[in-house]
């Protein structure tokens, strides 16, 4: 036995996320706007447009509103599509990838994520200073916005919104600023909800957003209004 | 702030490879100083936690055996109970040799969401985990097994493999899988005067292959299971290494409480050099900068190496113990994260180039649609 240093190693024959996710972004793009018009269908039975581009692309579990309301992982919601974000805000140091998005009974976007980073000490700084931790296996929820707002005019799922006045519940009921009550199954005991302020008006977060790609793609992601 | 408390350095067990029984310094300092822990020192233990972290405090119950300190354990989990009421947040753990398992205590731990690792060596038991007077464990092992799956499914079971009868590793493997253990770790006996000659590596290697190939069955099987030696190392090449990128965080991450109260990075650092406060006065700051300071070399050997990003090249804890120094890899070391390499990257692309749903879905998660359109 002896110590023994591999210079070029041979690459594994299947993909690293880097290989991934430079494909991500058509994929994504398409998966995503087929999983909105497959919805839009679900809700109003409008004319689904550019069917035929979407041929072929995996389509989100709905089909009709009896399944939309009996597939529901939150109350009233269902899972449509997955995708990734990267936190690159000030401070923000890790990645959180979106587990997956989902629609309210009211319209009202909702955005949860469970990071998967295996180490317990994701921060991110708020421009209030607060400091929040992310603990493998979180749940993040985004409320209150609607899905033109949280994606931008290309439709991409990215772009999120971080309200700056989160509040940490330590019940699995939350009440966002709709007064709507989202129950949340258990998932790692932590739990972290981004309710939209009563008052606040939305804006179109693809205005709000910086978006850096040489900031390893990252997303320069605002947390206040201002 | 985590911490590994070890309630007792006693033991129902006298594993023939345990560094704490064969540590005759340091059994004669730290480890047996106050063998086994008071409940004022367990309570203080976690006092100083909650004073010096925001709002979580992660302990595992170690030894020794733990279960030989039940009482001191109900008394803390009492203790962290009524803390708990304030917001503040707790995580057990508790690693056991098994043999002290009953109902009574699997419904505590169930009631008190502590999480039970068995620390068993499959059909390797009766090699090396014996009884005081040189009996075998294997059977009497059995029936708590059952009972430890029975409360905990998901439960981990920790297998320490010495050379001596490494042969039986991937039979060891299979018997712990069909007894209904979901997740298995490997960890090969490491010691300062390295067990391992080329022909024991040789054998480990010929097991681990066939690890390799159950590994693949067991997927293509669709089962739900982790072998940590193959997911972690295949997961770290789908992250790009993040989780290895973050380096050694020798006491930082957690620390190590021993009986006395006493403060040390690791289990692996009982040594008067590195003891970094105790229970009742905290952690000494200059102390705690120094471990900082002396964690940073990391093998210069490793510099030009292209596995280094799936490697365990940086931790302090398996380069002092194999080695006598935090900065030095052992040569068994480097061979052992590259057959794990090797192994896990044989399976994961018979895996990929299958397809297979279940291996996709296990290592790409949220991205596994990306794969699949």
């Amino acid at each position: 036995m002896k110590i023994n240093p591999v210079k070029n190693p041979k690459k594994p024959d299947y993909p690293d996320l880097n290989e991934l996710s430079k494909k991500k972004k058509s994929k994504k793009l398409v998966a995503f706007l087929a999983a909105l018009a497959s919805f839009a269908t679900t809700l109003t039975g409008c004319q689904v447009q550019g069917d035929v581009a979407y041929e072929g692309v995996a389509m989100p579990p709905v089909e009709t509103e009896e399944q939309l309301a009996g597939d529901v992982a939150l109350d009233g919601a269902v899972a449509i599509e997955t995708c990734e974000v990267d936190l690159m805000g000030e401070t923000a140091v890790d990645t959180v990838f979106i587990n997956q998005y989902q629609f309210g009974e009211d319209g009202k976007w909702i955005f949860s994520s469970v990071i998967t980073d295996e180490e317990n000490d994701i921060e991110y700084l708020l421009d209030d200073g607060r400091r929040i931790k992310f603990y493998s296996g979180d749940l993040l929820i985004v409320s209150g916005a609607t899905p033109d707002e949280v994606f931008d005019s290309e439709g991409y799922g990215e772009y999120i919104k971080l309200y700056p006045d989160m509040v940490f519940p330590d019940d699995k009921v939350f009440y966002t600023a709709d007064g709507e009550t989202i129950l949340i199954p258990e998932y790692n005991n932590h739990y972290v909800v981004f309710p939209k302020k009563e008052d606040e008006e939305i804006v179109t977060l693809a205005g709000d957003v910086v978006y850096e790609p040489e900031i390893a793609g990252g997303m320069m992601i605002e947390t206040s209004e201002e | 702030m985590n911490m590994t408390l070890y309630l007792t350095m006693d033991c129902n067990l006298a594993c023939t490879y345990c560094y704490q029984s064969n540590n005759e310094s340091s059994c004669e300092d730290a480890f047996c100083k106050g063998k086994t822990i008071t409940k004022e020192t367990a309570r203080a233990a976690v006092d100083l936690s909650v004073k010096k972290c925001d709002d979580r405090t992660g302990i595992c119950f170690f030894g020794g055996e733990p279960l030989l300190c039940k009482d001191v354990l109900y008394d803390l989990m009492e203790y962290c109970g009524k803390i708990a009421k304030t917001g503040h947040k707790f995580s057990f753990k508790l690693v056991t040799n098994g043999l002290l398992l009953d109902e009574n205590f699997m419904r505590f731990a169930n009631e008190n969401k502590i999480m039970v690792a068995l620390s068993h060596d499959g059909l390797m038991q009766d090699d090396c985990r014996l009884t005081k007077d040189k009996k075998g464990t294997l059977d009497a092992l059995s029936p708590k097994i059952d009972l430890l799956l029975k409360y905990q499914p998901d439960s981990v079971v920790l297998v320490t493999v010495d050379p001596s009868c490494v042969k039986k590793l991937s039979e060891s493997v299979k018997y712990l899988f069909n007894k209904g253990f979901k997740n298995v770790a490997i960890t090969p006996r490491y010691a300062e005067i390295c067990p391992w000659d080329d022909d024991s590596f040789s054998v480990l290697s010929d097991e681990f292959q066939k690890l390799s190939e159950i590994y693949v069955e067991k997927t293509l099987n669709g089962d739900d299971f982790t072998l940590a030696s193959f997911d972690v190392k295949i997961r770290d090449y789908i992250t790009g290494g993040k989780r290895v990128g973050k380096g050694c965080r020798l006491g930082e991450k957690q620390v190590c409480v021993m009986p006395d109260g006493k403060i040390y990075p690791c289990q692996q650092f009982i040594e008067d050099e590195y003891f970094m406060g105790d229970v009742y006065s905290g952690i000494i700051k200059e102390k705690l900068d120094y471990i900082k300071e002396i964690r940073k070399p990391t093998p210069v050997v490793c510099d030009d190496c292209g596995l280094k990003e799936r490697c365990r090249y940086s931790c302090a804890c398996l380069n002092k113990q194999c080695t006598g120094n935090i900065g030095d890899i052992s040569p068994f070391q480097c061979g052992f994260e590259r057959l794990q390499i090797s192994c896990a990257d044989k399976a994961a692309e018979i895996l990929y180039k299958k397809g297979n749903t279940k291996f996709l879905k296990k290592q790409y998660g949220e991205f596994y649609n990306l794969i699949e359109i």
